[in-house]
Formats: C-alpha cells, sequence, structure tokens
C-alpha cells in the first residue's frame, strides 16, 4: 500500500509532465464545480441534512482539488529547478501494481479502459433495471425525480461511460497499435492522460448522486430549459455537465492519438490498403471525436454559463433560444452514435472473415463505406429536430441525408454477408455474437430510416420507438460486437480462454432477452406510448411486463459473462499465440504480447484477410478449439 | 520506453505522412479547437441574428460599447497579432543558432501575451460599466444575466482569454527550457509547437474581433 502511494507521488511529481498538466486541469473543474455546490448547500435546498452532507462533500473535494493543484505547482518547481527527491522508486511498477500506475504502455492502458469501463457497464445496466421495475405494472414505484435521474444515467453511462471508453478506449487502444505492427502510441504519454481523464469524469458523474438535489435527471441529451430547471434543484446537473466536459477530453485527446499513430507509425509494408478493418474504423472513429467531441464541449460551456452565472442563451423571453443547444449537442451527438458503431462494425469485420474461413468480401468497399459514413455522419445532426420546430423548409435536405446513410450501412450488411457466403462458418461465441450484430442491426437501421421520413417522425417522436431503434442499434450493434469483441480478444489480452459452453449460454440469454426486452417497444412506440414517463396508460401493461422480464433476463444473462472471465482467470485454458487462425498482426506475437509487442519489428507482404497465403506464418494450432478444418 | 526499441521500430516503418509526430497532433488538435470555437462563434451569431426584435437587443447592447472600446480593442488586436510575429522572430533566432536573441523574443512574446490579458480585463470591466450607465444593468459579471450580448461576450473572450492565459503558462515551460539550454539550431521543437498554438490563439481573436466589434 506504502509503496503504491509512493509509486503514484513520484508519478505526479517527477516523471510525467503531461499527467500533472491534466491532472491541474481536473483540479481547478473539481474545485470550481465544488465550489458551486458549497454555494448551493447554503442556498434554498429541500433539508437541512442534505445541506449538510453537500456542504461536507463539497468542503472534501475543494479539498481534495486544492491538494492536487499543490502537488502539481510542487512538481513544476521541482522539474523547473531540476531537483530529484531521493526517496520515491523509479521505474515503472509490474505485476498488478502497473493497472493501478500512469503506465504509458498502450496495452496497460487498454486493460485499465477495459475494467473502467466494464464497471461502468454493470452501474449503467443496474440503473436499467431500477428503470424497467419502474414501468413492469402501472403506477409509482420510485419517486418521478428518482425515475428521471435512473434514465438520465442509465443513457449517460452506457454512451459516455461503457460505449465509447470500451471501444475506443480498451479495444482500440489494445488492439489497434498491434494491427499496424507498431510498438506503442505516437503520444504514449497523452495515451496514460486520457485514460486518468476518465476516471475523475466517472467519479464526478458519480459522485452527483450524492449532493443536495441529487443527480442529473434532464436525459442525456439534457434539453434547456429542463436542463436549467434541474439544475435549479441542486448542483447535480451541473456535475453532469463537468463531469462529460472532461469525459470529452479524454476523447478528443484519445482520437488524436489514434490518427497520429495510424497515420505515421505503421509498420513496414502496412499501406493503408493493408491496413485491417478494425483500424480503419478506428481511424475515421477518431477523426469525429476529434472534431465532433469540440462541438459537445462548446455546449456544455454555454450549458454551464446558463446553470451558474444564468446567463440567458437558452431563454426566450431574454433572446435566447432552446434550440440552440440541440443543434450544437446533435452536431456532435450523431457523429457519436457513429463513434459508438464504427469500431464495432470494425470488430465484427475481422470475427466474420476468421470464422468464415474466407478473405473479407470487398474490402474496399468496406473501407469506402466507412469513411462516406464518417463524412455523412456531420450532415444529419438536424434529424433528431424535426419536431422541434425546425425551419420546415430544413427539414427534407436533412431527411434526404439521413436516407443516405443507409447506402454505406447496405454496402456493409451486403460485404459481411458476402464474406459469409460458402465460407466454412464456425459458430462459436464470438462468431454468434457478430451475426446477432449483423441481423439486429439491420432492424435498428430500418426502423432508423423509417423515422428519418418527415411524416413517420412527427407521429414517432419521442415514443418507446425511438428507445426501441436506439437499442437495436446500440445494444443489438454496439453491445453485441463488444461481446464478440471480447471472445476474439480476450485470450490475445489476458493469455486465457474464455469458457465456449458459458459463453454459448451467454449469447442465448442475451439474445433471447434481448428481443424480449426490445421487440415489444416498437409496438408500444407505435400506439403512442411516450418515452421518459414513470407512469402508463393501463392498455400498455402486458407489453411492458414482458419488456421488463426481457431486460432482467438480459442483465442475467451479463452474470454469465462476469462468471466466465472470472473462470477464465481462475481456472480457464492458457491461449496459444493465435487461437484462432487469423492472419493480422496482432496475433504474430505471443499472448499477451511482451512490452514492445513484438520481439522483431515486422514486414507485412500481404493482405489482412488473405486465407490462401500460407509460407511464414506457423500453420494453424492444433489445440484451436472448434475452428474450421 | 527503451530509446533502442523505439529506434528500431521506427527504422521499419512505413514513411507515413512525413510530418513529425508532434506537428501532426498539434494541427490534428488545433482542428479541434477550430471546431470548439466555430460552434461557439457560430452560436453567438445566431443570437445576434434572432428576428424577433422584442427581444433582441444583441444589437442595441453592443452599440454603446463597441463605439467606446473599440481604440482599445483594436490596439489589443495590434499586441496579439505582433507577439504572433515575435514567436516567428524567435524560431528565426533560434535556427540561426542566436540563443540570446530567441530568449530576447520569447521574453517580448510573453510580455504581449500578459499585456493582451491585462487589456482584456479592462474591456470586461468597461462593458460591465457601459452597461450599469447605459441600461441600468448590474455591475459586474452579473450584467450578463441581463444582456445577451454582455453573456455572448463574456462567454466567447473568456475562452478565448483562457487560451491565451494556457498559452503564456506554457510559454513559461518553453522559457525555462531556453534559459536551460534546451533548443538548439536543430533542436526547438517545442518552441516551433508553442508558435503554431499561438498563432491559433490569435487567428481566433481576429474572428472574434471582427464579430464582436465590427459587424
Amino acid at each position: 500500500m506504502a509503496k503504491t502511494v509512493r509509486t503514484f507521488l513520484s508519478q505526479f511529481l517527477g516523471r510525467i509532465p503531461t499527467m500533472r498538466l491534466g491532472v491541474g486541469v481536473v483540479a481547478a473543474l473539481v474545485l470550481m464545480s465544488l465550489t458551486i455546490s458549497i454555494t448551493y448547500a447554503q442556498g434554498e435546498v429541500p433539508t437541512q441534512e442534505q445541506n449538510m452532507a453537500g456542504a461536507v462533500l463539497g468542503i472534501f473535494l475543494a479539498l481534495v482539488g486544492l491538494g492536487m493543484l499543490t502537488v502539481v505547482l510542487i512538481g513544476f518547481v521541482l522539474w523547473a529547478t531540476q531537483t530529484k527527491i531521493p526517496f520515491l522508486p523509479q521505474g515503472e511498477p509490474q505485476g498488478i501494481a502497473r493497472y493501478f500506475s500512469f503506465s504509458t504502455d498502450h496495452k496497460v492502458i487498454g486493460i485499465q479502459y477495459f475494467w473502467t469501463s466494464f464497471a461502468f457497464f454493470i452501474l449503467g445496466g443496474i440503473m436499467a433495471l431500477l428503470v424497467r421495475w419502474e414501468l413492469a405494472l402501472p403506477g409509482l414505484f420510485f419517486t418521478t425525480t428518482q425515475y428521471n435521474q435512473f434514465f438520465t444515467m442509465h443513457g449517460t453511462i452506457m454512451i459516455f461511460f461503457f460505449i465509447i471508453p470500451m471501444l475506443t478506449g480498451a479495444f482500440g487502444n489494445y488492439i489497434m497499435p498491434l494491427q499496424i505492427g507498431t510498438f506503442d502510441m505516437a503520444f504514449p504519454k497523452l495515451n496514460t492522460l486520457s485514460f486518468w481523464l476518465l476516471v475523475p469524469g466517472g467519479l464526478l458523474m458519480l459522485a452527483s448522486y450524492f449532493v443536495p438535489g441529487g443527480t442529473a435527471q434532464a436525459g442525456w441529451t439534457a434539453y434547456p430549459p429542463l436542463s436549467i430547471l434541474a439544475s435549479k434543484q441542486g448542483p447535480g446537473q451541473l456535475l453532469w455537465g463537468i463531469s462529460l466536459f472532461i469525459a470529452g477530453w479524454s476523447s478528443i485527446v484519445g482520437g488524436m492519438n489514434f490518427l497520429v499513430t495510424i497515420m505515421n507509425m505503421r509498420t513496414k509494408g502496412m499501406s493503408y490498403f493493408r491496413m485491417p478493418l478494425f483500424t480503419w474504423n478506428i481511424a475515421v472513429t477518431a477523426v469525429l471525436q476529434v472534431l465532433g467531441t469540440a462541438s459537445f464541449a462548446a455546449g456544455l460551456v454555454l450549458q454551464v454559463m446558463a446553470m451558474t452565472f444564468d446567463f440567458p442563451f437558452f431563454d426566450p423571453v431574454r433572446g435566447g433560444s432552446p434550440l440552440l443547444w440541440q443543434h450544437v449537442f446533435w452536431f456532435y451527438s450523431h457523429p457519436a452514435v457513429y463513434i459508438m458503431i464504427l469500431p464495432a462494425f470494425g470488430i465484427i469485420s475481422e470475427t466474420i472473415p476468421v470464422f468464415s474461413r474466407k478473405p473479407l468480401f470487398g474490402y474496399r468497399a468496406l473501407v469506402f463505406a466507412t469513411c462516406g459514413i464518417g463524412v455523412l455522419s456531420f450532415v444529419v445532426w438536424a434529424h433528431h429536430m424535426f419536431t422541434s420546430a425546425l425551419l420546415p423548409q430544413l427539414r427534407l435536405p436533412f431527411m434526404l441525408t439521413t436516407m443516405l446513410i443507409a447506402i454505406p450501412s447496405g454496402v456493409k450488411i451486403f460485404n459481411w454477408l458476402g464474406t459469409m457466403a460458402f465460407g466454412k462458418l464456425t459458430l462459436n461465441t464470438s462468431m454468434l455474437f457478430s451475426l446477432a450484430l449483423v441481423s439486429m442491426f439491420v432492424i435498428g437501421g430500418i426502423s432508423g430510416v423509417m423515422m428519418g421520413s418527415i411524416p413517420v417522425d412527427i407521429h414517432l417522436h419521442d415514443t418507446y420507438f425511438v428507445v426501441a431503434h436506439i437499442h437495436y442499434v446500440l445494444f443489438g450493434g454496439s453491445a453485441f460486437a463488444i461481446f464478440a469483441g471480447i471472445y476474439y480478444w480476450f485470450p490475445k489480452m489476458f493469455g486465457k480462454m474464455l469458457d465456449e459452453r458459458m459463453g454459448i449460454w451467454h449469447f442465448w440469454l442475451s439474445f433471447i432477452g434481448f428481443n424480449l426486452a426490445f421487440l415489444p417497444m416498437h409496438a408500444v412506440g407505435a400506439l403512442g406510448m411516450p418515452r421518459r414517463y414513470a407512469d402508463y396508460a393501463p392498455e400498455f401493461t402486458e407489453l411492458n411486463f414482458v419488456i421488463t422480464v426481457g431486460a432482467f433476463l438480459l442483465g442475467f444473462a451479463q452474470l454469465i459473462l462476469v462468471a466466465n472471465m472470472a473462470y477464465a482467470f481462475a481456472k480457464g485454458k492458457q491461449a496459444v499465440d493465435n487461437p484462432w487462425g487469423a492472419r493480422t498482426l496482432e496475433w504474430m506475437t505471443s499472448s499477451p504480447p511482451p512490452h514492445h509487442n513484438f520481439e522483431e519489428p515486422l514486414t507485412v507482404e500481404h493482405d489482412p484477410y488473405d486465407y490462401e497465403w500460407n509460407p511464414p506464418y506457423k500453420p494453424l494450432p492444433e489445440t484451436a478449439p472448434a475452428v474450421g478444418d | 520506453m527503451d530509446i533502442t526499441v523505439a529506434r528500431k521500430f521506427r527504422a521499419n516503418q512505413e514513411p507515413g505522412t512525413g510530418i513529425s509526430n508532434d506537428k501532426l497532433g498539434m494541427w490534428i488538435f488545433l482542428a479541434s479547437e477550430v471546431i470548439f470555437f466555430a460552434a461557439l462563434i457560430s452560436v453567438v451569431v445566431a443570437l445576434s441574428l434572432n428576428p424577433n426584435e422584442e427581444v433582441n437587443l444583441f444589437r442595441e447592447h453592443r452599440e454603446p460599447y463597441a463605439r467606446k472600446a473599440i481604440i482599445l480593442a483594436t490596439t489589443n488586436t495590434f499586441v496579439l497579432i505582433l507577439s504572433s510575429v515575435f514567436v516567428v522572430s524567435a524560431i528565426d533566432a533560434i535556427q540561426k543558432g542566436n540563443q540570446r536573441m530567441m530568449k530576447v523574443w520569447l521574453w517580448l512574446t510573453l510580455i504581449g501575451g500578459a499585456a493582451f490579458l491585462y487589456n482584456q480585463g479592462q474591456e470586461w470591466a468597461e462593458l460591465s460599466h457601459i452597461l450599469h450607465e447605459e441600461f441600468g444593468f448590474a455591475e459586474g459579471f452579473a450584467g450578463g444575466t441581463e444582456s445577451l450580448f454582455a453573456a455572448a461576450f463574456y462567454t466567447a473572450t473568456g475562452f478565448h482569454g483562457l487560451h491565451v492565459a494556457i498559452g503564456v503558462a506554457l510559454l513559461l515551460y518553453v522559457l525555462v527550457r531556453a534559459h536551460r539550454g534546451d533548443f538548439t539550431a536543430r533542436r526547438y521543437n517545442a518552441i516551433e509547437m508553442f508558435g503554431l498554438y499561438w498563432h491559433f490563439v490569435d487567428l481566433v481573436w481576429i474572428i472574434l474581433f471582427t464579430i464582436l466589434y465590427l459587424i
């Protein structure tokens, strides 16, 4: 324990200036947000006890912020005067301690991201089950405020602290540098910073539960005036904004790092059109992260200003406009849905050829489709606002661009089908989840096109149909791909095989629970049940009960995944270097890879999915479980 | 990171973009910043264009301020552009191996940045003062709650000012290294990176100045 603390201190004080910069930024923001929560605590808030709790928490965290700033300043002075502190340990920590340090190794950071976002996945899942508990039967179980907080935090946590960090942070960080055959990221220290910004961001989000008035309750979209009204009940809504601002920084820094790495650090022979599809998708995602998130940050700045200083940006009486936020927000958040789905497409573009034992069908078409989606994603945002008093003449162009996105998405679907056609399919867990993505994403995609057409959207807007759509693309798409990725890359990341039998159970229960939960939502939505209400008309009771049963089944299925991972660590089979007989570079090194990824730099002489091409690779290992032949 | 391993891997790379990692990263980061300010600036423009004349007092509130503060603001713009030129001169000096002049130019840049921040503070005081005199709004930052123009002005120039302040902090770091003798005619990456950032901050101010004072 004392050693860990000393390692932390030494890294703060002496070794990584970038960390000090980040810690300084976070400290300043934490200080700011908590000074404000103290101010709230002294003002008009519900009860005396809550005032005290808020004040104590505020003062405590403000002191933490102050302490961090002091450490930063001391660190700067030590650096400027080149003083060394003798008693602090030097060098990288080893073993488990690595995962609690500011390691700059992209593999360590990938695993840090993995467990952090997995923890948030569990938390967000519990929130979802609480929402479903309330909606199982008509009538109120929780208070309406509690209900609002549950669905707000469910959406926020799942999007910003599970899917995005899991896909780009965990898999992007761990797998992408391996796939292009490099030894680390372009900016290892910024990579560290990117992860360690996510942690305070997430903690601040959770801390917002403990301030007077509770956490944010304006939905993950936080439309004003809802968000401004919520901020009058306590600082939770404000902490929400500041937390996402910090998480946004993490995303921007990460994206920039990915782009530079991919553009500048590919190993010899790895031309752009030999990069595996996952790396291509990470590259396009990184562009979206870098460009889109900044717009979101600007929007959050406006919200925070409007909440803290009562600036009239969103108040029509004083000349502002609530639509401002919607434009700025969706300019980020539409690309954000592609930040969440493109790496998922990347993952299954890896698994499908491997488990079909065939080259990827239409490699270039898939690459161009990915780029096309990236470009189009910036010009469709107003389709979220068809009913928001958008200029009517503007609706049509946005409807057309929205429908255009179906074309590159369709290209992808058909290319995956083409890859599987006449292939030798291996239906293991990873492949099953990939197939689930292909089929479920088609449903989600088609309901997306439906809502993209203006007359249908006017009827369906803000009903459960939208909830069904988002879950078909984000759970049926992104989360299923994450599971496919976990089963596919877990041997590489942790050196242990996951158990296939448990995996199959996990898949089928997830798949059935998922469809039980989200398919009926289309019906209740089309029948007119609005979303985000804690109660509903009695005629929706049966379907809602089915949805709740499905949701709990889905939640239970995830416990199998947890058990499977625990079992793998305790008794799992040791993974060989290339258990799936794949051709991409991450499998050309040991499992898990050594510190510099590869013993010797590689030179690539083939395409990533070239299954006819044999020589320098070892034959398929004998122990490969259930792979073809 | 073991330097020899890194060197071995770097020797076996595709040509890439031909731009160094640092510079490429800086450009990408600045692209992100461009979107941030583009969003803020388009919000300011959108607010000023509200067609509802009853509530759109953006121009009315701006008029007396812009008339009075234009001279200070123009001077300030000039100061910032000048300090951008100083950075270029510093890079030019170190390229010729002239350590002394490089330090002089960097210090002048610092003075430029600090002067800009000071003047910006003056402008904020001026705005709050004028709004109080002309329209009877509350003094200080609170004026922003009553005037959309003041709110937009404080937010946009505030975040630009924050970027200038961060630039000054970065410059302090560069200066410490300059006095330590870290830079040579071949190695002056940090100055160049700082220069890119500083030019960007300068450019944003020119657009903000046009929008807040001129049109």
